[in-house]
């Protein structure tokens, strides 16, 4: 176990720099989930801590020793990849073995390791398979079981559920989180799912254009996003922003606040409620109600030509396409940022 | 490869449909016919050829292939070829994995210069280059040697094989390369470990297709052998023709033994040489 | 370089180095013993002075115009027709077909010169059809003519390749784009022309600078099975180089032949290349 700590890393492709000023500190045991959306350099920074990316500056260390040029295998990292990565001409347990093999481990030790990292994700019976003869949750786990294996200091997670169904990714999230449970090791983990990010982390970093946005916890993220990107990112659906003149003038007097004409604001969709017009800081002419069954999300196009979404009680709206409605939400709930994104109350 | 057609049917105008037989059929016959023709000949006695050259034999037999078999040399010629072919085969194997590992999945300026540099190989070949390779060998001193063959053949098929090899190592993920290099393997590791069990398949083709090449190369050895000692089938089967013009029950007895060995390749390896086939025509 | 280095030394060595050799004897009048004598261009004047160069060269055009126009569009027709499995055992004429491919080219031109020769199969058999026994064919008589025979045996022994290529590329469309079209009311012809070749345009491109390089490349077939002539009717480049080399040692001029065809090959492919990846991109 370590902890990781990443300082003013920056990486460039010649003159493109594609990451700037980096600094994470990453305590130990804890499971930290990087995530932003596609192109945002979050795989990269993965890929930088396990030695397979080069930083172009900055410094990484891993449990207080700096690792810029010490080899990927030597870094006490393991690696789950995406696409799994298993070699298909090897069984699952050769597989497994591949790493302690390459260390020169005995072959007891490996034996002993090898069947208990099997025991533990319930894959004993698949030992003598090759990975083509099992399913993508089954892929899934000699992946993860040809990690624990390593007994590393860091795991290190890149999309580990992206190919895997919506059932059985929901599975095997919970699978993750009792794994850090169990073995209480460092692990960072990459996704571009915010819904993965908010069950799994202790702590969440935001990457957006190959720059942190935020570092938090999920309901430090939640319900204090730092800008306008990590707002609009975390959470779903997504938060309303509204930025028209007039309407921001009329929220300004209905929740007694001072606002700039640069302003915007933002409001999730569960905590707008409906409301007599008359009270309302946002009506809005209903387009269409999806019905969940535990609640209902109304789609509506506010006056300024806006749209916004509000979560409601199941059956709550039973209005027709094109009526008026109108919401309003506690002062607390309402999120303002300045001319720049930044989060001004 | 996947091999899928969709099954599902569609109206057939009917010139269509009689165009589609006339040339699938065609070809059936054309090629079918001769191979049934040169068989059945190869059992006929020379008086009964001189007879009709159509007539299937009235009495079968194995004369000529007895006579071909000895005067010909076969048994040398045999060995040769399968010398000649088996050798260059192991070496292009060799070479040309390596090379492509480094080609596919080690990138670099200059690796891409090298490679783009060993496909100009695949536009030239042993027969569009004879005069320069002969001149070279005979101040070399490597003509009527075998590795005066040995060598050329290595090198002409070298340009393919990386080819082919750079083809379908770029298609192992890269992830895979990652995971091993995180496992602490070394280049020569994941080369050993990982590429050389992973591209099994296009070893097999590239040796198919290499063993092919070399099988039916012609104009080489024909121009550097003038011993006789180091001749391949082709070549002793082309001579046959010229001191034994007029029987061709003894020159058909001669083209099957010649044939025999590409009927097995094809019979076992079909798959094989149409991967490498159609591989060929995507290069560049 | 531990892992490129053995292959590159090799194809450098063979086939740059010899090139290069050449490239410099062909500017040189040489026997074979003693010093080459430099001449400059005179080979190369003499080379393209020569009535014998041009047939040859006009023999290799028609060589590429069989590629062309027969080959090329009757593999394409073949793997259509075994794709879309319009006939039972699709993959029995498959084998059939892609043959001939294989089959050495030595053993090939031994068969056909017998199948053409002037009292061979075909006289026989049209011998037999009309009641002549003594029937010749004379075709390789004609200049214009000899080379003929050649092309036919060309057109059935090579199609296959193009088949098997257009096949492994048709086999890459997605199923339900054939579907979709049956179910929109396409009939076979129009699947062929207005869904499946238009996709198969790049792949006719390829093919036919593979037909261009390939023609100017290989020569054993004809040069066992005609030799070249009678005289130099059936000559191609191939031939011309190696007769201008080997019959009278004329090294220097032979060399100049070999540069101009390997100048030819690679010349015409580059450009070829070009073109067909600026259509490609208009298309």
């Amino acid at each position: 176990m370590a902890s990781l700590k990443l300082r003013n890393v920056a990486k460039s492709y010649g003159t493109v720099q594609v990451m700037s000023g980096i600094n994470l500190s990453i305590g130990d045991g804890k499971l930290v989930v990087f995530v932003g959306p596609s192109g945002c350099g979050k795989s990269t920074l993965l890929r930088m801590i396990a030695g397979l990316e080069e930083i172009t500056s900055g410094t990484i260390s891993i449990g207080g020793e700096v690792v810029n040029d010490v080899i990927p295998s030597q870094r006490g990292v393991a690696m789950v990849f995406q696409s799994y990565a298993l070699y298909p001409h090897m069984t699952v347990y050769n597989n497994m073995a591949f790493a302690l093999r390459q260390a020169g481990s005995a072959q007891d030790e490996i034996d002993r390791r090898v069947r208990a990292a099997a025991e533990s994700l319930q894959i004993k019976d698949l030992l003598n398979r090759h990975p083509r003869q099992l399913s993508g949750g089954q892929r899934q786990r000699v992946a993860i079981g040809r990690a624990i294996v390593r007994e590393p200091e860091v795991f290190l997670f890149d999309e580990p559920l992206s190919n895997l169904d919506a059932a059985l990714r929901a599975q095997t999230r919970v699978e993750i989180a009792e794994l850090h449970a169990r073995l209480n090791t460092t692990m960072i983990y990459v996704t571009h799912d915010q819904v993965e990010a908010l069950t799994l982390a202790d702590n969440i970093v935001v990457l957006n254009n190959g720059r942190v946005e935020q570092v938090g916890t999920p309901m430090e993220l939640y319900h204090c996003p730092a800008n306008k990107f990590v707002a609009g990112f975390i959470g779903s659906p997504q938060m309303n922003f509204f930025s028209d003149e007039a309407e921001l003038n009329r929220l300004a007097s209905v929740l007694r606040i001072e606002l700039e004409e640069t302003s915007t604001l933002g409001v999730r969709p569960e905590h707008l409620f409906l409301c007599d017009a008359g009270k309302s800081f946002v009506s809005g002419a209903l387009r269409i109600v999806e019905q969940f069954g535990e609640y209902d999300l109304a789609y509506l196009t506010s006056k300024g030509g806006v749209d916004f979404i509000a979560k409601v009680p199941p059956e709550s709206i039973r209005g027709e396409r094109g009526q008026i409605l109108g919401f309003t939400a506690v002062s607390e709930h309402v999120h303002v940022f300045n001319e720049v994104g930044l989060r001004a109350r | 490869m996947s091999r899928q057609s969709p099954s599902v049917r569609a109206i057939v105008p009917w010139p269509f449909r009689i165009a589609a037989w006339v040339i699938l059929f065609g070809f059936t016959v054309f090629t079918i016919c001769p191979l049934v023709w040169v068989l059945y000949t190869s059992f006929k006695s020379q008086s009964e050829i001189m007879r009709s050259l159509i007539a299937p034999p009235l009495v079968w037999t194995l004369d000529n292939y007895r006579n071909a078999w000895e005067l010909g040399e076969f048994s040398g010629l045999f060995f040769n070829s399968f010398l000649y072919s088996t050798v260059t085969t192991v070496i292009v194997i060799l070479l040309s994995v390596s090379a492509g590992f480094a080609f596919a999945k080690i990138p670099s300026r200059k690796t891409r210069l090298w490679y783009s540099f060993f496909l100009v190989g695949l536009l030239i070949t042993i027969s569009s280059s004879i005069v320069p390779i002969f001149v070279a060998e005979t101040w070399l001193g490597l003509d009527n040697t075998r590795l005066g063959i040995l060598i050329p053949y290595v090198a002409f098929n070298i340009s393919f094989a990386v080819y082919l090899a750079v083809a379908y190592i770029r298609g192992i993920h890269d992830e895979i390369i990652e995971a091993a290099k995180l496992d602490g393997a070394n280049y020569l590791g994941i080369y050993r470990q990982i590429i050389l069990p992973m591209a099994r398949p296009i070893i097999t083709t590239i040796a198919i297709f290499t063993f092919h090449a070399c099988w039916i190369e012609y104009v080489l050895v024909y121009m550097i052998s003038s011993d006789s000692s180091i001749r391949t089938v082709q070549v002793g089967v082309s001579l046959l023709n010229g001191r034994l013009a007029f029987n061709y029950g003894f020159l058909f007895a001669a083209i099957v033994i010649a044939t025999l060995p590409l009927f097995i390749l094809f019979v076992f390896f079909r798959r094989h040489l149409q991967a490498g086939f159609s591989m060929g025509s995507m290069k560049g | 370089m531990l892992l490129t280095g053995p292959a590159l030394f090799v194809y450098a060595l063979v086939i740059v180095l010899p090139v290069l050799y050449s490239l410099v004897l062909s500017f040189t009048e040489w026997s074979g013993v003693g010093w080459p004598r430099f001449v400059g261009f005179e080979n190369y004047s003499r080379m393209l002075s020569d009535p014998v160069f041009w047939h040859s060269l006009r023999n290799n055009a028609l060589i590429v115009l069989v590629s062309l126009i027969g080959q090329i569009p009757l593999g394409f027709f073949l793997a259509y027709i075994l794709y879309r499995r319009l006939v039972r055992l699709p993959a029995f004429f498959e084998a059939v077909i892609f043959f001939p491919t294989l089959l050495s080219p030595v053993v090939v031109g031994l068969l056909f010169a017998v199948v053409f020769a002037p009292v061979g199969l075909i006289a026989d058999l049209i011998g037999k059809i009309q009641g002549l026994p003594l029937f010749e064919l004379l075709i390789f008589n004609s200049k214009s003519m000899a080379i003929v025979p050649y092309l036919i045996v060309i057109l059935w022994m090579y199609t296959g390749i193009y088949m098997i290529i257009f096949l492994a590329n048709l086999q890459k469309i997605q199923s339900e784009t054939i579907e979709a079209a049956v179910l929109d009311g396409a009939s076979e012809w129009g699947i062929l022309i207005k869904i499946v070749m238009p996709g198969q345009i790049p792949v006719f491109l390829t093919t036919s600078i593979y037909a261009i390089a390939g023609s100017l490349k290989g020569f054993e077939l004809l040069w066992v099975m005609t030799e070249g002539g009678p005289s130099y009717y059936s000559s191609v480049l191939g031939l011309y180089m190696i007769e201008s080399t080997f019959s009278y040692y004329k090294y220097g001029f032979g060399s100049a032949v070999a540069i101009m065809l390997i100048l030819l090959s690679v010349v015409v492919i580059v450009v070829l290349t070009q073109v067909a990846e600026r259509l490609a991109r208009e298309t």
